[in-house]
């Protein structure tokens, strides 16, 4: 209706711009939606795009705190050193690549199961979710904490069970054998990742319409086909959106692995970010460690950019 | 907006936010020299002062000595920034880069170099030559301290010096027979002796994990003799074979004597070992006495010096003092010498290194009987006065000399513990930082 149009934005100027008029009242109008959004701009700017640029900068740059003599420009100097001198970087890279595959995974499907059980009616569910989604709600470092005790080859609670029951027969240093402290890890982000999933794919499968579900119980499909054919499709751009934020988060995870293990034993748990906080912030190699940064953000953006070509995400919408 | 261009805005936005926090604000240091104090006469001013060893068997003896000084100067209140020992270093680097420093600060010997090239640091010689007890501290600490530094200015005054030693429990050794170690193969036997894994005891700790370089060195040197931790061309002594003699004797010792955890010990896992009845001897300084006496009685456990070298002597690292420094960024650097110098003082270094069991550095503390009466302090006392105890002096002066102990050793000892390298690559490995580092240093030296 071209028509209606004209009236309906006269009618809406009209509210608040009777005391002005000609052509003071359209620059009013042109300028008000950027005064608006200014402080959100100056804070993005502040806080996302200068410190990004930095980054950028120095990493074409030589700045090493420990070694202040060489500062200066470095042009592509800290990129070569990373791919043809730096066999930590693919040692980091590679351990980041098991990090976030096992991550995601596992915490995938642990979640989407928890989510399918606590979809379900039965008694104290209330209890249950709430309970199911509790490691969530714990901080990074508690839960750091909390496991480096249990996993204490001392005093842990978890060699003590197993001893008790007869499981192993001396105590294990978790955090310190290097064929147990990368599967230790895991453990204890899985316990802290897999609520995300569950609570998100549990929203998810509330907002799948019941009527589907009568029907398929109709034509008398079976469960694992009604959740192939019917869950799984209404789920796909959760389980997308979620798998690629979860990628980007586990892939940038630090607290837990460099307060359990600080990287170590060894290295066997320094993941690509892990390298960047030990060349940037310990080792105040602040170039290198921008360096370092950058690769991760290049793998990250391209990673983002396959994944969600891949996976169609949204194609149903716009189509 | 295209599909492509969304997909790669979503993307980027997703992934910058993994960037925001490496960025780096500040270009290049720039301090300018403090001038004297902006302070008009009877003015309060308040001085901020960071401890960088902070904790809760340390904090509360700088309590006392911050609330004795405010008392005998009115006029200056003093900030207490507690930091701990962890993670000071990272803090003060930061604040060097953000040029956001406190007036006064405790500053390690090793951390000189370092600071006083990125010139964070003020020269204290105009006050210190002007000070009345500046005869009594320790001259050769004072003389260490300016040589560390490439102008030879004194940056730090030290107030307190730390010794490595054993700590033991002398009730197990009694029980069990067995003398406390005077030979380096007497330690080795002893651990052995000592070890019972069904009372789930170990003979020995290992400081596998952060700090634990430190610790490694001075046992190395301690047991070799050697004495000049660079030769004469410039070749690190570090991958010398009696260290590697003495690092596979000693690494042999892991998991059969030792915890397995200790790959991964850091300081406060060693002295929970040694504290809680899981191991019967560490080695640290004589500052952890302030733990020990916590949890231990005092029949139950004593300080050893390591033993003589195989030369026959007692050899000992230089440059093991901690002091405290004025910030070139101080508007207060009067009022800020003041609290320094309180703390440099007989009473202030004898009332703080009684309570955290170590040794002043001025002459009048020495002579107090709580000094002549501890025995830790004495075992520290023989060595140190022994005519025959040689010192060596590692390369703190480089800038990175602390960063490579962090960044090549500890991880490189770690990867000797779990298997992955040998002795001998992990020491030549030590060794060729350290070469590298002092060459790097000594080419901007001739430059300038």
């Amino acid at each position: 209706m071209p028509n209606d149009l004209p009236l309906q934005e006269e009618s809406n100027l009209n509210v608040h711009s009777t005391p002005r008029s000609g052509k003071g009242r359209t620059d009013y109008d042109k300028w008000i939606p950027y005064l608006f959004i200014s402080p959100a701009i100056v804070l993005i700017v502040a806080f996302l795009f200068y410190p990004l640029g930095n980054v950028f900068y120095y990493s074409l740059q030589n700045y090493d705190a420990s070694q202040p003599y060489y500062n200066g420009f470095a042009g592509l100097d800290n990129f070569v050193r990373i791919f043809t001198q730096d066999p930590q970087f693919f040692a980091s890279l590679w351990v980041s690549a098991k990090w976030v595959i096992s991550q995601v995974s596992m915490q995938l499907v642990a979640g989407t199961l928890i989510a399918l059980l606590l979809n379900q009616t039965f008694r104290f569910r209330t209890f249950f979710r709430a309970a199911a989604f509790t490691p969530w709600a714990i901080s990074g470092v508690l839960t750091s904490v909390m496991w480096s005790l249990m996993y204490n080859e001392h005093m842990g609670v978890i060699n003590d069970l197993l001893l008790r029951f007869g499981l192993i027969d001396q105590k294990i240093a978790w955090l310190a054998n290097i064929e147990t402290v990368f599967a230790s890890v895991i453990v204890a982000e899985l316990w802290r990742g897999i609520p995300f999933f569950a609570i998100t794919i549990l929203a998810a499968l509330q907002a799948i319409p019941e009527e589907l579900y009568e029907a398929s119980k109709v034509d008398g499909a079976s469960r694992f086909k009604t959740f192939l054919y019917i869950t799984l499709p209404h789920l796909k751009n959760t389980i997308v959106l979620t798998t690629l934020l979860r990628t980007v988060w586990e892939f940038n995870n630090v607290e837990l692995i460099f307060n359990l293990t600080g990287g170590g034993p060894a290295h066997s748990t320094t993941t690509m970010t892990m390298y960047v906080a030990e060349q940037a912030i310990h080792a105040n190699n602040f170039g290198y460690g921008s360096a370092l940064t950058v690769v991760a953000f290049g793998i990250l953006l391209a990673f983002a950019v396959v994944y969600l070509k891949v996976s169609r995400f949204e194609r149903e919408g716009e189509e | 907006m295209s599909k492509k261009v969304h997909i790669i805005l979503t993307s980027t936005i997703a992934t910058s936010l993994m960037l925001a926090g490496c960025g780096n604000t500040t270009d290049q240091t720039v301090i300018t020299d403090g001038a004297g104090s902006q302070t008009k006469p009877g003015e309060k001013v308040t001085i901020v002062f960071w401890d960088e060893n902070a904790g809760p068997q340390r904090t509360p003896f700088y309590e006392e000595l911050i609330k004795q000084f405010e008392e005998a100067n009115l006029t200056i209140d003093v900030e207490y920034v507690g930091m701990p020992n962890k993670s000071a270093k990272q803090k003060y680097d930061a604040a060097i880069a953000a040029e956001d420093l406190p007036d006064v600060g405790g500053v390690q010997t090793t951390w000189l170099a370092d600071f006083t090239i990125r010139g964070a640091l003020l020269p204290m010689d105009p006050y210190f030559d002007q000070w009345s007890e500046k005869d009594k501290l320790n001259k050769q600490a004072i003389q260490s301290n300016r040589d560390v530094v490439q102008d030879k200015k004194l940056y730090q005054i030290p107030n307190t010096t730390n010794l490595d030693n054993l700590w033991y429990r002398a009730d197990w050794y009694k029980e069990a027979g067995v003398t406390p170690p005077v030979t380096w193969d007497d330690f080795f036997a002893g651990i052995e002796k000592m070890t019972d894994k069904s009372k789930n005891r170990y003979g020995f700790s290992i400081r596998g994990g952060k700090g634990g370089s430190f610790q490694l060195q001075r046992l190395m040197y301690a047991y070799s003799g050697i004495t000049d931790y660079f030769d004469a061309s410039g070749k690190s002594t570090i991958n010398d074979p009696k260290h590697v003699e003495f690092m596979k004797k000693y690494l042999g010792l892991y998991k059969t004597y030792t915890p397995e955890s200790d790959i991964t010990n850091g300081y406060k896992e060693m002295v929970a070992g040694f504290d809680t009845g899981a191991v019967a001897m560490i080695q640290h300084n004589i500052g952890s006495y302030g733990e020990h006496s916590k949890s231990l009685k005092p029949e139950q456990y004593a300080a050893l010096a390591f033993p003589k070298s195989l030369n026959g002597n007692y050899v000992v690292e230089g440059f093991n003092t901690n002091g405290y420094s004025i910030f070139k960024t101080t508007k207060h650097p009067d009022e800020a010498w003041k609290f320094i110098s309180f703390l440099a003082s007989a009473p202030s270094q004898s009332y703080w290194n009684k309570q955290i069991g170590q040794l002043p550095t001025h002459e009048d503390a020495i002579n107090e009987d709580w000094f002549k009466n501890a025995q830790h302090i004495q075992e520290a006392v023989k060595v140190l006065n022994d005519p025959n105890t040689l010192y060596y002096y590692p390369s703190v002066y480089t800038p990175d000399y602390r960063s490579i102990l962090d960044q090549v050793v500890d991880p490189g000892l770690q990867a000797v513990m779990s298997g992955k390298n040998t002795v001998e690559e992990f020491l030549n490995e030590w060794a060729a930082a350290m070469e590298k580092s002092k060459k790097q240093y000594e080419q901007h030296i001739n430059k300038k």
